[in-house]
C-alpha cells in the first residue's frame, strides 16, 4: 500500500533530507580535520615527551659516565695499592646522587695477595650510608659478567643490560663499565658505576601528558626496561610483544632495534597504537605508545554530542517546518476546499479572505477571475442548452411536417445545414393526380425554419381550394407578403401531375430549373418562366406552364443546397454534375435509390466542407420502370 | 561432634601414610625452569609422579649457579638430573658412575650463530666464541677438535649479550634456548648466520635424565616408575600443549626467570621436535643405541677429551 504523505509533510522531510546530509557532510569534513589535528598534534607531543625523557636520562647517564671517567686516572694512579681503591668506588657513590654502587674490578689473580678475584666495592644502603666490600667470590664471578666481561673483550666503555645484583646492591640495576687498559693493550680491570633503574624509570613515570600516553623503555637486547605493566619488564621483549599482541609492528622493532628515531602504527587488541621511539645514548630507546582511540575519545564524544543535537534540531526542525508550512500553506488548504466546491458546482463559493501580499493573492485573484469567468460560462452554456433544446423541438416539428410515407415512384429527402432548415418539399396524391411542391427560403436557420413552416403551411391551405398551380402561388404570395416584416421570400416549384397521361400543370416561383430525364435517359432543364420568388411584391401575375411527360420519364427537383454545394476550394457541385449523375444513373436506380445517391454523390464532392446551405431533393417517376 | 573428630582424624592418618608410602626423590634440571622441562612439570602438576609411587621434588639450582649436573649428583643435593649426554660421559670418564634411565632427546640443538655470515664452520677458527659458563659445549669442542681448530671461549652468564654487542665472533646456543632468545630480540636470523652442528655429522642426543650407579642399583623399581611417569609427562604436554605451557609458567614465575611468552612457546615446539626421531618422526625416548655411543666414545677418545674406555653398559642399562 503507497503511503500517501501531506504536502507539509513531504516539504518538511525534504528540507530535514538536505540539512541532514549538508550536516553530515560538515561533520564529516570538520571530524576528519579534528582528527588530523589532533593527531599531528599528539605525535608531536609524543615526540617532545621522547625527547624529554631521552634527555632526563641521558643528563643522568652522562653525569655518570662524567664522574666514572674522571675517576679512571686516580684508580689508574693507585692501581698498586689495592686498599686505596676503596676510596675511589667511596667517592664515586658519595658524591654522586645517581650512582648507587661502584667496583674497580680486577682480572683474576691480578693481585696475587688477594686471591682469584679482587674487586672493591661500594655501595649506598637504604639509608644513605655507605658500605664497602670486596665483590668477587666463587658465587659472584664477576668476570664472567657481563659488566665486566663486555668491556673487557671490546676495549670499550659501555653500559651493561639490565640485571638484578645478586652480589651488591641487591636491586635491578645498569652499570657503566669502563676498562683500565696497561701499557701492553690488556685490560687488566674494569672501573664502574651502578644506577639503579628506579631512578631511570621514575623519569618516566613523572612524564606528564594531556593524552593518556605509554612511556616505555627498551634496552639493546630488545627487553622491556621500564613498562607500564611491570610484569613484562625484562621478560618479554619488543618483538615477541608485538608479534605475539600485535600486527604491523615490524618497522618499529627494526627501527628501535638499529637505534633510530621515528615512529609506527600496530593494532593492538582490534586497537590502532602509535608509537614515537628515539634512542639514549646507552643504546637503549624510549617509546611512547598512544591509542587512537583515546586520543580522539574527545573528538569521537564531541561528535556523538554533536549527532545527538543534531538528531534533536531535526525534529526540531521538522516540527517548526510542518507548522510553519500548514500556516503558510492553509490558504491554499482553504482553496482547495474552494475548488473542490466550485468543482462540486457551486459557483457561489466563498473565495477565502487573503490578507497578504504575495503569490497567495495572485491565486486569489486569478481563482477570482476564474469564478467569474465560470459563472459567465454557466450562464452562457445554460442558455446555448435551452436553445439547443428548443431548436431541437422545432428540428422535429419541421420535419414531421414534412411528408414521410412515399408512393414507389415518388422520394424525397431534406438536409439542413443548421438543426433546422429553411427547405420544403411537400406532395400528395389525389384523384389520379399527383400534387407537389418544393422550396427553398431565403437565409438558414430558425427564421428561414420558421418561414418555411408558414410557406407550407399557407401551401396546404391555398391548394386545397381548387386553384391552378399559379394561382396558388399568388395566393401564397399575397398571404406571406402582408405579414413579412423581414421581408424574407422563398422560391417555390409546385406542380400537378396527371398520372394517368403524364400532363403536368406547374408554376416556378423563382426556384431552380428541374431536371426532366427522357425516358431514353437524356436529362436536361426544364425552361420555365422566370418568375418572382414569393413574397417580394404582392399581386405579381405568375405565369401557369403546361407540358406532357412521356412515359418513363423522371422528375428531379431540387434547391440550390445541390447545385452550389462547395468543396474546401469553393469549387459547387454545379448544375452538369447534375445533369451527369442524372443521366448515369437513370436507368439503375428508383426514385429512393436516386434521392440518396446523389446526396452521396454531393457529400462525396464537398468531403469534409462544412455544408453551407439546406440540401432537398425530390424524385418524381411517370411510369418509369426499372 | 565426635563422629566428625574421628572422621578428621582418620583422614589426616591416611593422607600421612599415603605420603609415607610415596618415594621421595629430589629431581634438579640442568637448567632455569623453562619449557625443556615441561615434561617434568606436567609429570608432577598431573599427579603421574604420585601415580607411579613417587614423590619428586623439583628443585632449580640457581640460574648463575656454575653447578653442572654431575655435581648435584655428587654433592647427593638430587637423585635424578637431566644432563646432556656428552656431559655425562666426561663424568664417566672422571670415574663418576652414573646411568641414564631415560633418553628424552633424540637430536642435538647445538648451534652457532654469528652477527656476521659464516659460510663454514671452520671460518670460525681462531675466533672468539662465546659459551657458557657450566659446560654444555662438549659437542662444539669434538667438531674443534676434529676440525683442527683453535678457538677462544668465551664463557658468560649470558651469551645473548655479547652477541648484541657484537663483542665475539660467534656465539654458542641451543635451538630451543638461547636462539630463540635471539630471536626474540628482531626476529628470525639469516639462515647464513647459523651453523647447526647436527648439520656437520653431531647429531648426537642431548638431554636424558641421570642418577647415579649407586643409587640406580638401591632404586631399580624407582627408577623405572620415575621415567615412565616422566614419559607420560612429555607425552601429555604433547598433546595439550597449552596447558603445559601453563604448568611452565607456574615455575618460571617461582624463580623469576625473565622470558617471553612467545619464547617459552617457541621452546616447547623446539624441545618436542628434538624429541622425535629423525628419520620416523616418532617419539620413543629411545636409548642412545650402542653404535652411536660406541662411535662417541671412540671419537672422545682419539680427540684426547676422555681418556677412558666406557663402556655401553655402565650408563645405559
Amino acid at each position: 500500500m503507497k503511503i500517501r504523505f501531506s504536502f507539509s509533510t513531504r516539504l518538511s522531510l525534504y528540507i530535514i533530507c538536505i540539512t541532514a546530509v549538508l550536516f553530515i557532510i560538515a561533520m564529516q569534513i570538520i571530524g576528519g580535520f579534528s582528527k588530523r589535528t589532533i593527531m599531528e598534534d599528539t605525535k608531536k607531543n609524543a615526540t617532545s615527551m621522547v625527547k624529554i625523557v631521552i634527555s632526563d636520562i641521558e643528563t643522568i647517564l652522562a653525569n655518570v659516565e662524567a664522574a666514572v671517567q674522571n675517576s679512571v686516572w686516580v684508580a689508574e694512579e693507585h692501581k698498586d695499592d689495592p686498599d686505596y681503591l676503596y676510596k675511589i668506588t667511596e667517592a664515586l657513590v658519595r658524591d654522586n646522587p645517581n650512582i648507587i654502587g661502584s667496583t674497580i674490578a680486577f682480572q683474576p689473580y691480578y693481585f696475587a695477595s688477594k686471591g682469584e678475584y679482587y674487586a672493591p666495592y661500594t655501595c649506598k644502603n637504604a639509608d644513605n650510608t655507605l658500605q664497602s666490600f670486596q665483590l668477587g667470590n666463587s658465587d659472584n664471578d664477576y668476570p664472567h659478567q657481563e659488566w665486566f666481561l663486555l668491556p673487557t673483550l671490546t676495549k670499550k666503555p659501555l653500559w651493561s643490560e639490565p640485571y638484578f645484583d645478586e652480589g651488591g646492591a641487591k636491586v635491578m640495576m645498569t652499570t657503566y663499565s669502563i676498562p683500565l687498559i696497561d701499557k701492553t693493550g690488556e685490560v687488566y680491570a674494569v672501573i664502574t658505576a651502578d644506577v639503579s633503574l628506579k631512578n631511570l624509570t621514575d623519569i618516566i613515570n613523572n612524564v606528564k601528558s594531556e593524552h593518556k600516553t605509554y612511556t616505555m623503555i627498551v634496552s639493546r637486547n630488545g627487553s622491556f626496561v621500564a613498562h607500564p605493566d611491570t610484569s613484562v619488564i625484562l621478560k618479554e621483549t619488543l618483538y615477541s610483544v608485538i608479534t605475539e599482541f600485535s600486527t604491523g609492528g615490524e618497522g618499529i622493532v627494526d627501527g628501535v632495534m638499529d637505534g633510530k628515531s621515528g615512529f609506527g602504527e600496530l593494532v593492538s587488541g582490534g586497537e590502532r597504537d602509535v608509537c614515537v621511539y628515539g634512542p639514549i645514548r646507552n643504546g637503549w630507546s624510549v617509546l611512547v605508545l598512544y591509542k587512537y582511540e583515546q586520543v580522539l575519545k574527545g573528538v569521537t564524544e564531541m561528535n556523538n554530542i554533536i549527532l545527538i543535537v543534531m538528531l534533536l534540531g531535526l525534529i526540531l526542525l521538522y516540527v517548526c517546518c510542518i507548522i510553519i508550512i500548514k500556516r503558510i500553506t492553509k490558504p491554499i488548504k482553504k482553496f482547495s476546499d474552494y475548488a473542490i466546491e466550485i468543482s462540486h458546482g457551486n459557483l457561489n463559493a466563498q473565495l477565502p479572505i487573503v490578507k497578504s501580499n504575495d503569490e497567495i493573492l495572485t491565486l486569489h485573484d486569478s481563482l477570482d477571475t476564474m469564478q467569474t469567468s465560470l459563472k459567465q460560462l454557466a450562464s452562457t452554456t445554460i442558455a446555448k442548452e435551452r436553445y439547443e433544446n428548443e431548436l431541437h423541438i422545432a428540428r422535429t416539428i419541421q420535419f414531421g411536417m414534412l411528408a414521410k410515407d412515399f408512393p414507389d415512384f415518388v422520394n424525397a429527402l431534406l438536409v439542413p445545414a443548421k438543426e433546422v432548415g429553411g427547405d420544403l418539399y411537400d406532395f400528395i396524391e389525389k384523384d389520379g393526380y399527383l400534387y407537389f411542391a418544393i422550396g427553398d427560403v431565403s437565409g438558414k436557420g430558425l427564421p428561414a425554419a420558421f418561414f418555411m413552416a408558414v410557406t407550407k403551411s399557407a401551401l396546404r391551405l391555398i391548394s386545397g381550394l381548387g386553384l391552378k398551380e399559379c394561382e396558388v402561388v399568388g395566393q401564397i404570395n399575397n398571404a406571406i407578403q402582408e405579414n413579412n416584416p423581414m421581408d424574407m421570400f422563398v422560391t417555390l416549384f409546385i406542380g400537378k401531375l396527371n398520372l394517368s397521361n403524364g400532363h403536368l400543370e406547374y408554376c416556378n416561383a423563382g426556384h431552380n430549373p428541374i431536371v426532366i430525364v427522357s425516358p431514353n435517359g437524356e436529362a436536361k432543364y426544364l425552361q420555365a418562366k422566370a418568375n418572382l420568388a414569393v413574397g417580394l411584391f404582392a399581386d405579381f401575375p405568375y405565369a401557369q406552364e403546361s407540358l406532357d411527360l412521356e412515359k418513363g420519364s423522371r422528375l428531379i427537383l431540387y434547391t440550390d443546397g445541390v447545385t452550389e454545394a462547395e468543396d474546401k476550394d469553393k469549387n459547387q457541385y454545379g448544375e452538369d454534375k447534375l445533369i451527369e449523375y442524372a443521366n448515369a444513373t437513370y436507368h439503375t436506380t428508383d426514385t429512393t435509390a436516386f434521392t440518396n445517391g446523389l446526396l452521396a454523390s454531393v457529400k462525396e464532392f464537398t468531403k469534409d466542407a462544412e455544408q453551407n446551405d439546406d440540401i432537398t431533393i425530390m424524385t418524381i417517376d411517370y411510369g418509369k420502370k426499372i | 561432634m565426635k563422629r566428625l573428630l574421628f572422621f578428621v582424624i582418620c583422614s589426616t592418618l591416611y593422607a600421612l601414610t599415603t605420603q609415607a608410602q610415596l618415594k621421595r626423590i629430589i629431581f634438579t634440571p640442568q637448567w632455569a625452569a623453562q619449557s625443556q622441562f615441561t615434561g617434568y612439570y606436567v609429570a608432577k602438576e598431573k599427579g603421574f609422579f604420585k601415580e607411579y609411587g613417587l614423590d619428586v621434588i623439583i628443585h632449580h639450582n640457581k640460574v648463575e649457579s656454575k653447578k653442572a649436573p654431575v655435581d648435584v649428583l655428587c654433592n647427593n643435593e638430587a637423585q635424578v638430573v637431566t644432563a646432556q649426554f656428552l656431559q655425562m660421559l666426561k663424568a664417566q670418564d672422571q670415574g663418576i658412575k652414573v646411568v641414564n634411565i631415560l633418553q628424552t632427546s633424540q637430536n642435538n640443538s647445538l648451534m652457532c650463530v654469528s652477527p656476521h655470515k659464516i659460510s663454514s664452520f671452520k671460518e670460525l677458527n681462531g675466533k672468539k666464541i662465546g659459551t657458557w659458563i657450566n659446560g654444555f659445549r662438549e659437542v662444539a669442542e669434538l667438531a674443534c677438535k676434529e676440525n683442527k681448530m683453535k678457538v677462544k671461549w668465551i664463557p658468560i652468564t649470558n651469551c645473548v649479550n655479547l652477541f648484541v654487542n657484537k663483542a665475539v665472533d660467534a656465539t654458542l646456543c641451543f635451538s630451543y634456548s638461547e636462539y630463540l632468545r635471539l630471536v626474540m630480540i628482531r626476529g628470525d636470523i639469516p639462515k647464513e648466520n647459523l651453523i647447526y652442528f647436527s648439520d656437520l655429522g653431531y647429531n648426537i642426543p642431548e638431554d636424558g635424565v641421570y642418577t647415579t650407579e649407586e643409587y640406580y642399583n638401591s632404586h631399580k623399581s624407582e627408577m623405572k616408575q620415575f621415567a615412565n611417569a616422566v614419559k607420560k609427562g612429555w607425552d601429555y604436554a604433547r598433546k595439550h600443549k597449552q596447558e603445559a605451557l601453563e604448568i611452565t609458567q607456574k615455575y618460571v614465575k617461582k624463580q623469576n626467570i625473565a622470558i617471553s611468552q612467545l619464547q617459552l612457546r617457541l621452546m616447547l615446539d623446539e624441545v618436542l621436535r628434538l624429541q622425535e626421531d629423525a628419520d620416523t618422526k616418532e617419539v620413543t625416548y629411545a636409548p642412545i643405541s650402542p653404535k652411536v655411543f660406541n662411535t662417541v666414545v671412540s671419537k672422545m677418545r682419539n680427540l684426547g677429551i676422555i681418556k677412558n674406555p666406557i663402556q655401553y653398559n655402565s650408563m645405559f642399562k
